[in-house]
């Protein structure tokens, strides 16, 4: 897969295919830094880290509609709910090492903005932000 | 292992009418998916009392 532009990248939310209402998204595989420095008389002078617990986020921004199963359906049960969430480069290419799927489990979305929006606004949900969990990479 | 009615067309690898099961459903939240409407729990059908009776 060489470079490319992003225009088909699949999301599901609960294992609700919500792709063709996402207009942003972004998986960010992040770990805590635990500082470790201690006293030596031999180290540098700086901080030293080592990796913490997995600090995972997937913020996506979704435009709104409340129609039966569509965002608004399958967001508003999730306020507070650990949940899956899984990205695909590309929705019409199978899985593969160069397709790859990005999975967090256990995610948790803390806040639901059902109506946001001025005046002559398209009417979205926002940046919708999954905490926590676990990532994975699958082919 | 409990089983529920695929009502939605957006449900990942399933189409209305399918059956999806909980181990299918591990890591997701199955009450907002029912409150979502995205599916229903499988009715078990009593049996008859004619049915008993034979």
């Amino acid at each position: 897969m060489a470079i490319y532009v992003n225009k088909d990248i699949q999301v599901k939310v609960n294992t609700v295919d919500l792709t063709t209402y996402v207009t942003s998204v972004e998986v960010v595989n992040a770990v805590d830094s635990v500082e470790v420095t201690s006293m030596s008389a031999s180290a540098v002078n700086g901080h030293i880290f080592t990796g913490g617990l997995q600090n995972n986020t997937v913020t996506i921004n979704f435009n709104q509609d409340f129609a039966a199963t569509k965002v608004h359906a399958t967001l508003k049960g999730l306020v507070g709910v650990p949940t899956t969430v899984v990205v695909r480069p590309t929705s019409a290419v199978a899985a593969a090492g160069t397709n790859p799927d990005f999975t967090v489990t256990s995610a948790l979305m803390s806040e639901y903005r059902p109506v946001m929006g001025a005046v002559g606004d398209l009417a979205t949900v926002g940046a919708i932000t999954f905490s926590g969990g676990l990532y994975t990479e699958t082919a | 292992m409990a089983t529920y009615k695929v009502i939605a067309d957006n449900v990942s690898g399933k189409k209305p009418g399918d059956t999806i099961t909980d181990e299918e459903l591990i890591g997701c939240s199955v009450e907002a998916l029912i409150l979502g409407g995205h599916i229903e729990a499988n009715k078990t059908s009593k049996p008859t009392k004619e049915a008993e009776a034979e």
